[in-house]
């Protein structure tokens, strides 16, 4: 880039020419040397994001995959709680429960876990009140979905009913209570 | 100095974006969202929640939990708006000594400044996390039809969270610097944005950057959930048909129904048609329910007409106010995420009779130009060098007219690259450099920069010699290009000024055709290299058979001689590449004859005497070889 003082006459200038005219040169080294530190340092930040990034990804590239899977081993898991007592011997059944146990492994392989719930107390970083019910104030009474984490990240928050300290009562009063809380 | 940050405090999501490297990225929560609902709770151990934790407490604690309080924010308590919100708010919100609203949350009263200052604050710090340093700045964004207070207001909620506000922008002139609409020349630009919940139109005059809004127009309940909505409502009716059983009564079977409707909202995006597969939905006396339906694209937009329709009268009337018809607008853009679905691009289409741009992620808009308005109050986009980068690849060419890459396109420059290459014959003693501009795999091809000799290499056998060739563009496109044989230093050069004569259109003409002949010219490329690998193979027969001499018996001596003999001639009278690869074939073949013979020999030799020399095979061949000049 050409420098536009190259072509100026300087022969004729008076002593204040020449001082503003170093002050200018003097504010444009000191914007181009902040401009310079300024490049440098985002340089620098941004090879650490990238690093940060990469190491993430590595943790938590499978996650969307895995959180895809979640819902069919959530239908295999509801398969199960509706099987009837008649076939639950037989071997074909437990041949699926195997199956459902690789998927499990899978989860494993990948540092998959399963988040705690049932019984538990409410914790939001964990768990997401779908309701209230019943039940021992702000412990988790049961679990509509549960939840999953890959190593310190939620990959899924377990869906819960917390309890909202009222003593249980018949079936009727339940009803009643959760169409308040609605 | 710090960094300033731009801020999108929306009803219900809020998103936070930052100027870096001289693009407006949004930042992620530690938790890996772009978006923080812009919630807020007071539990009962009286820890405040914000964000996402707040949002899944809600339930348990709702006369604690505090959201949408945008629709609050410098307000009157006595406002209809205010008093239409406060009858469907599940938290209690009162009236303040100098008549504005106050919401009650744990043991206290906050003002809506105060809590939106908690969103803003968990934005602060996030951004703080992100970039590792303190961010005391920020540019906020406000719909259009803000009044003065509710600006007022949100820029003191920037204060109580410890942000210096640089400036309140409204949300359209946020979303027209996302899209570099303040770069073009003056026109008028319709800002569709429609969210979540709200739905808002904004007719803007952009000129010479400054943005003044002619007029604006909305739905503030009208948004994606409510799309969502209808196709629930729609999937609980047709099992209702089918199976006569009410999945409204079932929260667990509600909250599958919504994450599949939303599901499929998404996917009919892209695709026509869509599967809703939601086994063991529920169950009555005669076992387990399925659901299974299938949703198309025409279904969808079937059921959310009306919905759609409800855009079409605040676009008008904001075209009316602004005093303007349809023809007179510029440039439609996008916000919000609802508009990904074509129908409603359709629509936006149908109102403006033209296509609307939306280049832009639709949901991040807003917060990325909010960056780039805090960016230029820093002087952080000034100071921003544009960085050029090359529009083709630079190469040079190489064995068989083919050229070979050295910078490819879209490289940021200054830049430099090194590559080694040898010679393609023995004994030669000098090589031609070929610069070319490209996309296209054949030399001829390409655009021709200049070419220059290196001469004075020491005879030597090919592909033995080093030839470094470097390419270095300075940033204003200057190609400096040189080469220098490592053996004897010697170097010659060739400054290509820049430019290069190309016009932005051939430039693109150029990138195009490659695509065009992309196939075309893998096979011409192929045909080469089979070419190449022939000439190679000859070359190394003949060395084998000088080498091992002894060990060849005559016989295959002379078929191995016929054999090179016949490629050469191939060669030169330019047979078919699939005929010159079978008689490459069969020559490697006959050399691996050779091969056998020598280890066999070599054995019996070193039963004799021991010896420990083995065959070192045949000469490496360097790809990409100079042609003889």
């Amino acid at each position: 880039m050409g420098d536009d003082s190259d072509n100026i006459n300087t022969e004729d200038w008076t002593p204040e020419q020449w001082k503003s005219a170093y002050e200018e040169q003097l504010e444009k080294a000191e914007s181009n040397r902040s401009g310079w530190m300024r490049a440098q340092a985002d340089y620098q930040n941004y090879k650490k994001r990238i690093e940060q990034d990469r190491s993430d990804m590595n943790r938590y590239a499978v996650a969307p995959i895995l959180l895809h899977c979640l819902g069919v081993i959530d239908d295999l898991e509801r398969a199960f709680t509706a099987l009837p007592v008649e076939l639950s011997q037989l071997t074909w059944v437990n041949g699926i429960a195997l199956i459902h146990r690789k998927m499990y492994g899978i989860l494993d392989a990948n540092g998959v876990v399963e988040i705690e719930a049932q019984g538990k107390t409410f914790d939001p970083n964990l768990h997401e009140a779908i309701s209230q019910a019943p039940g021992k104030e702000g412990e988790i009474i049961s679990v509509i979905q549960k939840g999953y984490q890959v190593q310190d990240r939620v990959l899924r928050p377990a869906l819960v009913q917390v309890g909202n300290g009222d003593v249980v009562e018949d079936q009727e009063s339940i009803e009643e209570i959760e169409e308040k809380t609605e | 100095m710090a960094r300033a940050i731009g801020i999108d405090l929306g009803t219900t999501n809020s998103v936070v974006a930052v100027m870096e490297g001289g693009e407006a990225t949004v930042i992620p929560t530690s938790e890996g969202n772009r978006l923080t609902p812009s919630v807020v709770a007071v539990n009962k151990n009286n820890e405040r929640l914000v964000g996402l934790v707040a949002k899944r407490q809600s339930v348990t604690n709702p006369e604690n939990t505090v959201f949408s309080v945008k629709r609050f924010i410098g307000r009157k308590f006595d406002d209809p708006i205010v008093q239409g919100d406060v009858e469907i708010s599940p938290y209690k919100v009162g009236k303040a000594k100098n008549g504005d609203v106050r919401v009650h949350m744990g043991e206290e009263d906050y003002s809506p400044q105060e809590i939106s200052a908690m969103v803003l604050q968990k934005l602060k710090s996030e951004a703080e996390a992100y970039l590792g340093e303190e961010v005391n700045q920020a540019v906020v964004t406000v719909p259009a039809y803000f009044n003065d207070s509710q600006r007022q207001a949100t820029k003191d909620a920037g204060t109580i969270a410890g942000l210096d506000v640089l400036r309140i922008i409204n949300e359209p002139t946020a979303s027209s610097l996302a899209y570099g609409l303040d770069k073009e020349k003056d026109e008028v630009v319709a800002v569709f944005d429609l969210g979540g919940g709200t739905f808002d139109i904004s007719i803007l005059e952009i000129g010479e950057g400054t943005f003044q809004v002619r007029s604006t127009a909305g739905d503030t309940h009208l948004g994606g959930d409510d799309f969502d909505t209808v196709i629930v409502d729609w999937m609980k009716d047709e099992f209702n048909k089918q199976e006569g059983i009410d999945l409204g009564q079932d929260r667990s079977a509600a909250q599958r129904l919504r994450e599949a409707a939303e599901r499929a909202k998404q996917e009919l995006s892209t695709v026509a048609q869509t599967e809703l597969n939601l086994p063991f939905v529920t169950a009555d006396a005669s076992g387990p329910k399925h659901l299974t339906m299938t949703l198309t694209r025409s279904k969808l937009e079937q059921l959310v007409e009306q919905l759609v329709a409800r855009t079409e009268g605040p676009c008008l009337q904001a075209l009316e106010d602004a005093g303007l018809t349809s023809d007179k607008i510029d440039e439609v853009i996008l916000v919000g995420g609802q508009s990904r679905m074509p129908r409603i691009q359709e629509k936006v289409k149908e109102i403006f009779g033209k296509e609307p741009n939306r280049t832009v992620n639709p949901d991040e808009a807003v917060s990325l130009g909010a960056a780039i308005q805090a960016g230029v109050l820093t002087g952080d986009v000034q100071e921003v060098l544009l960085l050029d980068v090359t529009p083709l690849t630079l190469g040079i060419e190489t064995l068989g007219g083919v050229s070979t890459s050295i910078i490819p396109r879209n490289t940021t420059i200054p830049t430099a690259k090194s590559q080694v290459f040898s010679t393609a014959a023995d004994g030669q003693t000098s090589v031609e450099i070929h610069v070319l501009q490209g996309e296209r795999a054949m030399s001829t091809d390409n655009k021709s920069l200049g070419r220059f000799i290196l001469d004075g290499i020491a005879p030597s056998p090919r592909g033995l010699p080093q030839i470094e060739v470097t390419f270095d563009i300075d940033a204003n496109g200057i190609l400096n290009v040189s080469a220098v044989d490592k053996a004897t230093s010697r170097e010659q050069k060739i400054v290509i000024q820049a430019g290069s004569g190309l016009t932005p259109e051939e430039i693109e003409q150029m990138a195009q055709d490659a695509e065009m002949h992309a196939t075309e010219d893998a096979e011409k490329r192929a045909n080469i290299e089979v070419r190449n690998q022939a000439d190679s193979a000859s070359f190394a027969a003949e060395k084998t058979l000088e080498e091992h001499a002894e060990h060849v018996s005559d016989d295959l001596k002379i078929q191995i001689e016929e054999k090179v003999k016949e490629i050469r001639e191939g060669l030169a009278a330019d047979i078919p590449a699939e005929t010159l690869s079978t008689l490459t074939q069969e020559l490697s073949t006959l050399l691996q004859t050779i091969g056998e013979a020598v280890y066999q020999s070599t054995a019996e030799d070193r039963a004799e005497s021991n010896p420990s020399e083995g065959d070192d095979g045949e000469p490496e061949v360097v790809e990409g070889e100079f042609k003889e000049v």
